[in-house]
């Protein structure tokens, strides 16, 4: 198991002063190198559980266990590089920085960013962006082929590219990162057309088999998730209620009754 | 004419040095840091402290006072901004959390130093003449450091990952920190920089016109014109900014009164606001 999460509870106060449970004892184990499904209703805390997982929720109780080792408390900015990386439903690139930049700033090389770097070394800096550039280059040619149109978009403004292609190039840019293990994909396929769809099917699908990397996603498009997830947990009541394949959990009576609606 | 326009370009070396100071925490940071008004404020009292009152070299007594001045603007960040943000603040509260810290400190400094106008050195300055140019010795100091400053500046943001660092920051904090960016650290040298940035503007300024505790605000109204008029988002288009708007009002001085000055920067600033509000060089962006 890549990530362990041993019984997670959180609680929110609301507008009433009104305190309420969003997780209550959430137990999960994310199997290494697959993919896995996380489903279930509106508002019962799958992104919560991403926030928490990724460190942007720190006041849970409970044991996040990633590699062997409790990152609980952690900052994000320290489980990212541990090698958690994460797709945010809203998110996307950051608009003004070209397509280009938004990969290189994911790598995990920091080569540069000091200014002493700059007056010391400044041909360390050269041959580090220039392997930026050329791993992001590769990653392009490996996910969208040899010939894809990003290759000629590099200098253009990520902010004039669409929702979808954003989307195509936000997954792309979690394998700059080198010391990514494993990925939180926050409903990739929202808000995508078809063709994208059927795009970040493949991307995932290298992501796991090519790069070895797990994945741990969020996804209300049951479709998408029956082809492309080996295991699924339903998330219910802030407790996950199904664990096991895909199949066996979206096709469980209860899941098709209570999140199904079939 | 060319000699207002020189004045013109000095004093605009003079609002671009401010209006990058400012420019690093709002770019990056959204923060409208109205308080960089004060902190101008305490630069220029340290300045005179470290010189006048403790009678250091001034280049020294520039230095410890460009050192000062970024402590005490971390401290703004460290003490009022990152607190409220971590209390999800919105970017107004903090405007106005901002507004507050700036009262106070410019009541303060008020309450130790007076309110009378100061004077850094007190003897007849040597002047430059350049053909029909004449320049003075704090007019040269102005354009020749803050010109290198702005170059260095420029060249390290263009030649180092730093700028990438900042731009990706302002971009979007969430998805910076996600990428294994340490957030709240950046912020902290952002605003060391910028308080850098906001004490050299103040020392060069101060050494040739003096000071009071109340001259902070109108010298950052007219950075933040430069700003917005070269185009927000961005470093080198402060540079340009501020330059256009010291060389127009130099020009307005020179065609009607100086105390029209103040309403040419604010002509310029709506005429900007209504025709091309994201400035010379800024760009329209696709709305996704």
């Amino acid at each position: 198991m890549i990530l362990n999460l041993k019984h997670i509870e959180l609680s929110f106060t609301n507008s009433s002063r009104e305190v309420f449970n969003l997780l209550n004892g959430v137990d999960l184990a994310v199997p290494k190198g697959k993919i896995t499904a996380l489903v279930g209703g509106n508002g019962t805390g799958k992104t919560t559980l991403f926030n928490v997982i990724s460190g942007f929720q720190r006041d849970y109780k409970g044991k996040v266990v990633f590699e062997g080792k409790d990152i609980a408390g952690k900052s994000a900015h320290k489980i990212a590089r541990l090698g958690i990386g994460r797709l945010f439903q809203g998110r996307q690139l950051m608009g003004n920085l070209t397509i280009l930049e938004n990969m290189m700033v994911a790598s995990e090389s920091r080569a540069g960013e000091s200014p002493f770097t700059l007056l010391f070394h400044p041909q360390k800096i050269t041959r580090k962006e220039e392997e930026k550039k050329n791993k992001a280059i590769q990653i392009f040619k490996d996910l969208f082929g040899e010939d894809c149109k990003y290759l000629e978009m590099l200098d253009c403004k990520a902010s004039d590219l669409s929702y979808g292609e954003q989307r195509l190039i936000a997954i792309a840019r979690l394998l700059m990162n080198a010391e990514t293990k494993l990925l939180l994909l926050d409903e990739p396929t929202a808000g995508v057309n078809p063709v994208y769809i059927e795009t970040i099917r493949n991307m995932i699908r290298k992501m796991v088999k090519e790069r070895g990397l797990s994945v741990l996603l969020i996804e209300h498009n049951m479709h998408f998730v029956r082809e492309i997830a080996d295991c699924c947990a339903y998330l219910d009541d802030g407790v996950i209620e199904k664990f096991g394949t895909t199949s066996q959990v979206l096709d469980d009576k209860e899941v098709r009754n209570s999140y199904l609606g079939l | 004419m060319l000699q207002f326009l020189i004045n013109g370009l000095i004093t605009g070396v003079l609002y671009s040095l401010l209006a990058i100071g400012f420019a690093l925490v709002y770019n990056t940071t959204k923060v409208f840091h109205i308080a960089a008004s004060a902190v101008y404020v305490v630069a220029a009292y340290m300045f005179y402290t470290f010189a006048s009152v403790l009678g250091m070299p001034l280049p020294l007594a520039c230095l410890l006072s460009v050192i000062v001045t970024m402590f005490v603007n971390w401290g703004t960040e460290v003490v009022i901004y990152r607190p409220l943000k971590r209390r999800k603040a919105s970017l107004n509260v903090m405007m106005i959390a901002s507004i507050g810290l700036m009262t106070i400190l410019v009541n303060v400094i008020a309450m130790f130093y007076g309110n009378e106008t100061k004077v850094i050195d007190n003897v007849i300055q040597k002047t430059y003449t350049f053909g029909e140019l004449i320049f003075t010795t704090p007019q040269m100091y102005q354009l020749v450091i803050g010109s290198v400053v702005m170059i260095l500046f420029m060249l390290v943001l263009a030649f180092s990952r730093y700028g990438l660092r900042l731009r990706a920051l302002s971009a979007d904090e969430t998805l910076f920190e996600t990428l294994g960016y340490n957030t709240n650290g950046t912020r902290s040298g952002v605003f060391v920089l910028s308080g850098a940035f906001i004490a050299l503007a103040s020392c060069l300024t101060v050494y040739d016109v003096g000071l009071d505790p109340h001259m902070g605000m109108n010298v950052l109204i007219n950075a933040m014109v430069a700003m917005i008029i070269g185009g927000v988002g961005r470093f080198g288009t402060c540079i340009l900014g501020g330059v256009l708007l010291g060389v127009l009002q130099a020009v307005v001085v020179y065609l009607f009164a100086s105390n029209w000055q103040n309403a040419i920067t604010f002509v310029g600033l709506i005429l900007f606001l209504f025709f091309r509000p994201q400035g010379i060089a800024g760009y329209k962006q696709r709305t996704v």
